[in-house]
Order: C-alpha cells, then sequence, then structure tokens
C-alpha cells in the first residue's frame, strides 16, 4: 500500500519544494541576524581577539645580545 | 584582555587539565553578571592549552603538502610522457600508471594536506574559542596518529590498484571503518566535549562552521561507502548505476563543501581577524553566510551530473541550488575581504595577509565559477574536459592552499615561540605560488574549453569535425605547461618547509606554557532576555507585541549557547534536505526505467569489470553518452538509465582523457584490437597518451577468486542468473571462447610463458566487448515478458 503511493507521487515538484523549504529557512535566519543588538555582535565579534597568549620571543640571531 | 590574570605559574611548565580551581584568583567583577553571585559561579578553574597536538598537525601538514603536491607533478609527468614507466619492469609499471596514481593525489591533497591542515587550525583555535584545553589529550593523539596511518594505508593501497574507485571515496572497507572511528570517535568526541566543557559562552562563528563538517563528513562517509566486501581489499556498493552515482556525487559534491570549505572558512574567521588585528567584517553577515551554506550546499550535489543518465528533476534541483551557492559563497569572500577594511596598509608587508587575501580572493573566484558551471548549458560543454580540473585547482592551490600556507605562517612563531626565521622566503613563497597557480590555472583553463568546443564542432554537413584523437595533441602543450607550474608550486612548498625547519631549529629549549585562569560557565546560566517590546505601551494588538517579542529571536540566542542542540539542528537540516534528494531516486520505479534485454554480468565479466575498476580506467575514460549530437555521432547511441542497474559501482567517470566507452563493445568488437592496445596503445592508436597494459597479458587471471564476487552480486540481485558454485567452470569457458577469437584474428597462443586464455587482459576484454551491446540485444521471446515501468523510446 505505502509502496504503492510513494511509486505513484510526483517528485517533478521538489525543485519547488526545496525552494520553498531553503526561502523559509533562509528569511528566518536574517531576521535573526539582522535583529541582533549591536553591542551583541561587537562582543561576538570580538571574541577571537581576546585570547592572545604570549608575544612572541625575539629571534635568537635578530638580537645577539 | 581576557587573560590579564594569567597566573604566575606560567612559567612553572606545569599544564592543568582545566579541573583544579580556584575561587579567588579572578576579581568578582569580571565575571559575568549573573555568575558573580552564586557561589558555584565563583569558582574560577586554571588551565593551559595543547599546543603540542598543533605542532604535530602542522608538521604533518607540510609533509603531506610536499607528497601530495609532488604525486600531483609525477601524474602530470605520467600523462603527457606514458612512456616514462615503460622504462620499468611490468609490476613497476602497473604501479607507475597514471590511472592509479591520480587518486593517491588527489586524496593525498585532499585528506593528507588539507585535512591535517584544517586539523591544525581546529585544535588551535577552538581551544581558545572556548578557553579550555582540549577534553582529551590521549583522543587528540589517537586522531593525529589514526590519521596518519589511514593517509599511510592509502599510500600503500590505492598504487596496488585496491580501490572502490569512487572519487575521494576510494578507499575500501577497512580503511572506511578506520576513517568513521577515528573522524567520529577520536576527533568529533573530543572536540563537542570541548565544546561542552567550554568557558567562553557565546560559540564563535568559526565554531559552526568546525561543527557542520564533523556532522556532515560523518554522514557522507557512512553513506556513500555502504558495501557488501568480498575480502579485505574489494567490496561493491549496496547501490548500482544512477542511484550510485547519485549517491557519489551527493558525497563529492559536499565533501568540498564540508572538508575543504567550512573548515576553511572557520579557519577564515578566526586565524584572519587576528592576523589583521580586526574583528570579523559583519558578524551577522558571517551568520547568514553560514546557515546558507548548510542550507544550499546539500542539494547541490546533482549538478555534477548534468545530462547523464540521471532524473530531469534531480539534475534541475542541483543546478538551482549550486546557481544559488555563489551568493553566500560572495557573501563570505566579502566578509573576508572587508575585514581587512583599515588594514590594507598591512598587507603589503606581511606575507600572512597576502595569503589570506589571495587565498579568499581565489575563493571568491572558484565560487563564481562552479556556480557557472553548475549551470546546464555552460556545463554541457565543460563536462568530462580539462575545464573542470581548472576550477578544481583553482579552489585546491588558491583557496585551500593559501589559507593553510597564511595559518602556518601566522603560527609557526607562536608555536615555536621565537620569530619566523625569514619573512623574506615567505614573500617569496606566496610569489612563487601565485606565479604556479596562475601558470597552471590559465593554460588548463583554455586547454578545457578547447576540447569542449573541439568535440562539439560539426562540419556544415552536420558531420563531426574531428575524432577525440584529433584534440588529444592539441592539449599537450598545455599539459607540459602544467608540468612546470607544478614544479613552481612544489619549490614553494619546499620553502615553507625550509623557513619552518630553520624557525624550529630557534626554538626555546622548553616550551613556555601559560596558565590561564576563567571562571567557569554556571550550568544554569540564563541569557539576559530584553523582553521589552518598544511596542510596550503602543496602541496595538497583543498579537503584534508577541510576534515582535518572537522577532527578537531571544531563544535562538539560548539555543546557539548548547552545542548538542546546535549540533541537532545542523544535522537536521543536512538529514532533511539530503533525504528529499535522495529518497525518491530509491523509490520511484519510473526514475530508472528497466529494459529487459539488459542482463547481468556473466562471471568473467564481473571479474573483468574488477580489473577495470582496480586499473583505474574510469580516471581516463567516461561510460556514460550524453544526448546531443556531437556525443552520439562520436559515440553511439546516448546511455539510459536502465543501462547500468547492474553497475557496481557505477563507471560514469568524471572526465575523459581517452574516449567514451559505454558502447565499446559496439564501436570495437575485435578481442585482438583491444589485446594489442593494451600491450602498446600508440602502435594501435596514433598519439595515445594511454600507458602500456602490458602486465595485464602477462599477469595471470586468478580464476578461484571469481565465485565469492559473483556470490556478491547474486546477494545484490537475487535474480542473478548464473550457478554460482560454477562461476569458476563458467569464467574459463567463455575465457577459452574470448582467446580463440583473438588467435583467430592473428594473436598468440600464450604469452609470457601461458596461454593467453589465462591471462587477466582476457577478462578485462570480455567485459569491454559487452559495454553497451545489451541495449540492442533482441528480447529472448521465451522470457517472461516484463514492460518497463515507463517506456523507453527505441529500444525495444
Amino acid at each position: 500500500m505505502l509502496k504503492e503511493v510513494v511509486s505513484k507521487l510526483d517528485y517533478s515538484v521538489l525543485e519547488q519544494i526545496a525552494l520553498v523549504i531553503f526561502a523559509l529557512c533562509f528569511g528566518a535566519i536574517c531576521l535573526w541576524a539582522l535583529t541582533l543588538r549591536r553591542s551583541t555582535v561587537d562582543r561576538f565579534s570580538a571574541i577571537p581577539l581576546s585570547d592572545e597568549v604570549v608575544d612572541p620571543k625575539p629571534h635568537p640571531t635578530s638580537n645577539p645580545s | 584582555m581576557s587573560h590579564n590574570a594569567i597566573s604566575d605559574a606560567a612559567s612553572s611548565q606545569q599544564a592543568f587539565d582545566g579541573r583544579e580551581t580556584d575561587s579567588s584568583s579572578v576579581p568578582s567583577s569580571r565575571l559575568n553578571p549573573t555568575e558573580a553571585n552564586p557561589t558555584e559561579a565563583n569558582l574560577v578553574e586554571r588551565y593551559s592549552y595543547d599546543d603540542d597536538i598543533v605542532r604535530w598537525f602542522v608538521f604533518a601538514t607540510i609533509f603531506w603538502g610536499l607528497v601530495a603536491t609532488s604525486m600531483g607533478v609525477l601524474v602530470a609527468v605520467l600523462l603527457v610522457s606514458p612512456e616514462l614507466a615503460g622504462n620499468f619492469r611490468s609490476e613497476f609499471a602497473a604501479v607507475l600508471s597514471f590511472a592509479r596514481l591520480r587518486p593517491l593525489h588527489t586524496n593525498a591533497a585532499i585528506f593528507a594536506f588539507a585535512g591535517n591542515g584544517i586539523f591544525a587550525a581546529i585544535y588551535y583555535s577552538t581551544q581558545r574559542l572556548c578557553k579550555a584545553r582540549m577534553w582529551s589529550d590521549a583522543l587528540s593523539r589517537l586522531h593525529f596518529w589514526g590519521w596518519q596511518g589511514i593517509i599511510v594505508a592509502a599510500a600503500w593501497t590505492l598504487p596496488l590498484g585496491i580501490t572502490q574507485s569512487k572519487e575521494y571515496a576510494e578507499l575500501e572497507w577497512p580503511i572506511d571503518i578506520a576513517i568513521a572511528i577515528v573522524w567520529l570517535l577520536f576527533f568529533g568526541t573530543n572536540f563537542m566535549m570541548t565544546l561542552i566543557h567550554r568557558r567562553e559562552r557565546h560559540m564563535y562563528v568559526a565554531l559552526w562552521f568546525y561543527i557542520a563538517s564533523i556532522v556532515t563528513v560523518t554522514i557522507l562517509h557512512g553513506f556513500n561507502n555502504l558495501v557488501v566486501p568480498v575480502g579485505l581489499g574489494k567490496s561493491y556498493p549496496i547501490y548500482a548505476g544512477v542511484q550510485d552515482a547519485l549517491m557519489q556525487w551527493w558525497y563529492g559534491h559536499n565533501l568540498v563543501a564540508f572538508f575543504l570549505t567550512m573548515p576553511f572558512l572557520g579557519l577564515m574567521y578566526y586565524f584572519l581577524p587576528k592576523a589583521a588585528d580586526r574583528p570579523v567584517f559583519s558578524y551577522k553577515l558571517s551568520i547568514i553566510h553560514f546557515w546558507s551554506l548548510v542550507f544550499i550546499c546539500i542539494w547541490a550535489g546533482p549538478h555534477h551530473l548534468h545530462y547523464t543518465a540521471l532524473p530531469q528533476w534531480a539534475s534541475t534541483l542541483g543546478m538551482l541550488f549550486g546557481l544559488m551557492l555563489w551568493m553566500p559563497s560572495w557573501a563570505g569572500m566579502i566578509n573576508g575581504l572587508l575585514t581587512l577594511r583599515g588594514a590594507w596598509h598591512k598587507v603589503a608587508a606581511d606575507p600572512v595577509l597576502k595569503f589570506f587575501v589571495v587565498g579568499i580572493a581565489f575563493y571568491g573566484m572558484s565560487s563564481f565559477e562552479g556556480s557557472m558551471l553548475s549551470i546546464k548549458s555552460v556545463n554541457a560543454l565543460s563536462h568530462y574536459t580539462d575545464w573542470t580540473i581548472a576550477h578544481v585547482h583553482t579552489a585546491a592551490l588558491g583557496w585551500n592552499g593559501f589559507m593553510t600556507f597564511g595559518m602556518i605562517y601566522w603560527l609557526l612563531p607562536r608555536l615555536y615561540q621565537t620569530k619566523l626565521y625569514s619573512t623574506k622566503l615567505a614573500e617569496w613563497h606566496f610569489w612563487i605560488g601565485t606565479i604556479a597557480i596562475l601558470l597552471y590555472i590559465i593554460p588548463i583553463h583554455i586547454a578545457g574549453i578547447t576540447q569542449g568546443m573541439m568535440w562539439r564542432e560539426l562540419t556544415p554537413k552536420g558531420d563531426l569535425a574531428n575524432t577525440f584523437m584529433d584534440t588529444v595533441p592539441v592539449m599537450i602543450p598545455f599539459w607540459w605547461t602544467r608540468v612546470f607550474a607544478g614544479v613552481l608550486y612544489v619549490l614553494g612548498i619546499v620553502l615553507l618547509a625550509y623557513n619552518a625547519l630553520r624557525t624550529w631549529m630557534s626554538r626555546p629549549r622548553t616550551y613556555d606554557v601559560p596558565v590561564y585562569s576563567t571562571p567557569r560557565l554556571s550550568p544554569g546560566y540564563l541569557e539576559p532576555v530584553q523582553d521589552t517590546s518598544p511596542l510596550s505601551g503602543v496602541p496595538v494588538l497583543d498579537l503584534a507585541t508577541k510576534i515582535d517579542r518572537f522577532n527578537r529571536m531571544n531563544w535562538h540566542r539560548t539555543w546557539e549557547h548548547l552545542p548538542l542542540k546546535f549540533t541537532l539542528m545542523t544535522t537536521l537540516a543536512v538529514v532533511v534536505a539530503s533525504a528529499l534528494e535522495l529518497v525518491p531516486m530509491f523509490l520511484i520505479r519510473s526514475n530508472i526505467p528497466t529494459i529487459n534485454t539488459v542482463k547481468p554480468y556473466t562471471p568473467l565479466e564481473i571479474a573483468g569489470r574488477d580489473i577495470y575498476v582496480s586499473e583505474g580506467c574510469y580516471n581516463c575514460h567516461s561510460q556514460m553518452i550524453r544526448p546531443m549530437v556531437a556525443e552520439k555521432l562520436m559515440y553511439g547511441e546516448y546511455s539510459k538509465p536502465g543501462e547500468s542497474v547492474y553497475d557496481h559501482p557505477f563507471q560514469w567517470g568524471s572526465r575523459r582523457i581517452g574516449p567514451d566507452l559505454a558502447r565499446i563493445g559496439i564501436t570495437q568488437q575485435s578481442g585482438y584490437w583491444h589485446w594489442k592496445h593494451f600491450e602498446s596503445p600508440s602502435s594501435v592508436t596514433r598519439g595515445s597518451v594511454m600507458p602500456s597494459f602490458r602486465h595485464l597479458l602477462e599477469e595471470k587471471l586468478n580464476f578461484a577468486q571469481i565465485e565469492p564476487r559473483v556470490a556478491a552480486n547474486k546477494y545484490l540481485h537475487p535474480e542473478y542468473p548464473y550457478d554460482v558454485s560454477k562461476s569458476e567452470e563458467l569464467a574459463k569457458e567463455q575465457a577459452e571462447k574470448v582467446a580463440a577469437e583473438i588467435i583467430s584474428l592473428g594473436g598468440p597462443v600464450d604469452y609470457n610463458g601461458h596461454l593467453i586464455e589465462d591471462s587477466t587482459a582476457i577478462a578485462l576484454i570480455a567485459y569491454l566487448k559487452r559495454l553497451g551491446t545489451d541495449l540492442f540485444k533482441t528480447q529472448d521471446p521465451k522470457a517472461p515478458a516484463e514492460p518497463p515501468a515507463t517506456p523507453v523510446a527505441g529500444i525495444q
């Protein structure tokens, strides 16, 4: 029964279904991203800049003393 | 800087695993407001980063980078000078063939060079973005050694012809199991547990790209490698023909997306701001970039199969999403390049930024080109030509290569705690590498377009203007230019290796292992929610206020902090898209109309097909005639989906260094011609660049190995008509007939001390003589009639 139903489905509309799913998700994500507060975004984007370890030591050959 | 609280213990060389706590070393004012009060939240944990593992992966990246690119130069030379291998004994010549070594080059470039590169990036950045040491040092080391072991296994098996023949998934099932264990169990577990134990509340966007990569590669690898094993070195995929092709290019396209793009974007979002000392241009854009890629990439695989026997709906779906990929890709490129706003003056002086800028530019170029190539009419010209090769190398050499090099040059002084040995050498590497890429991609693009135009050129009378062999000599100068470009690119990596070696030599006697202190994240933490709406007090419906609150999406913010839920959502996006694309192909009979005259291969033909796979013939020959005038004139009737229902794995190929073989059983029926062709291709086809396959004539076929292979085919197709227990006997009978035909046309009776009917080549010839013939056979009137689900014009 299920096999019959599935085998008779018209899958030619898959492109459209896929496009609609994508458009909905894309719209929701854009909405969310664009409504983020400026201060929040600034805090997030600064994360990689606040994890510095230590400055490299000087090269031995560059400072003979 | 958040690490002002670095403990004095930094110089003690003592590493902490993150479990030691100290409630007094961090002032409460630095704690998150919601964590400042509870006693538990005041606990400060001390930890150090595991940079040893990053050093190992950086070393492996440079080493395998040299191997992968040198192997590329070797196969480029073998392509233009196939006779080189002929100078060796036949068993060595077999190993030194372009078709066996090309997969080694691609696997080494993808999994060894780029793979180790992304692991170095992930291990370095994840620890810092999470403010946590990797969860398990043991898993990190198991990951490193396990991955190197897999690469060595690949380097050992591929030249021996042990392959599944699916591009970038050539490795046989025991190695596939090892990959699954190392990737998911060692690497994935370690990464996810580090996220769970992190001390930075927000998961920076680079981590999202890593999560998507780990999840999706696991799914791709698992489904594309479902096989029926016959022995340790041989298996048959459970899929056949069209289904196998769709599964393979769902895998192939998304391996590029989720192994060669997503982790490198994570790398870009972490290392570029570090190198430029600027935050990313737009964090909002990076979010849109990420989710767009996750939603779009997974659908785009079928565009690798335009005009093949793939159903039209799948092809259109692939084109549509392939085209859409252009926008998020360029969003990423623009975000990367604009991160350098106000810092362009640094690019002139800093080789790291130079590598990053050019790498990102190549990302933009190759992703734009990829979207264009997914358009059917463009793909009709480009498919099977060198254009695809040029496109791939634009991305691999420019994007993957240069981003990796930029990262390594940035890491070297930090990992080895000294200055980079020579900035000038790094500059030289940059310029040599850039010239090498241009010298590669410009001629090979021209070669590919020329090839495509020549293949389709018709005379005013409507005949083909060129034979396939007319196009080969035109390619040779371009292929030689590629050899030169490859040598230059390798030279650049040699400079990197030397620079890294000298930097390593000037490292301190013992590395400093700084110890950091960061408050533990409170498990009960809730994101401060801005619950006030600007619509409060405004005379609007309650519904409007609710919608406004929903649109603030604080729920997403909470969810985004939860790595497991985030991973689940990413997985869902990938799985839903994959299922919508793949499941119909497996369920709907009309996708693959059956052809009554197409029958399973005989035992000898199965053995011959396995040799075809093992020798890597698919690397140069397609088995897919597209429904185009020029292709039908050149090769014969176009290929139908029902013709490859017994093909485990499919052999449609992706390029034509040699002509298509889908109808070779019709166009070349002489077994003797094939025999002579294997012995010396250029003596039969003037100007051929195919190497000699003399070893196939000299080696004896192991008839005893045929039965288990036939049994596996019987398992996959219960209707298989031959008696499995008589496989060896049936194979010998057919081999005698094939050999008799060769001898009757003037071929030798024996070769290398044995009768030719025992030669490996006889099985391969039997397979080739069968190819493409079933379509034109007349159905046995005694056989039960079973009409195809969808009539196929001109077949019955």
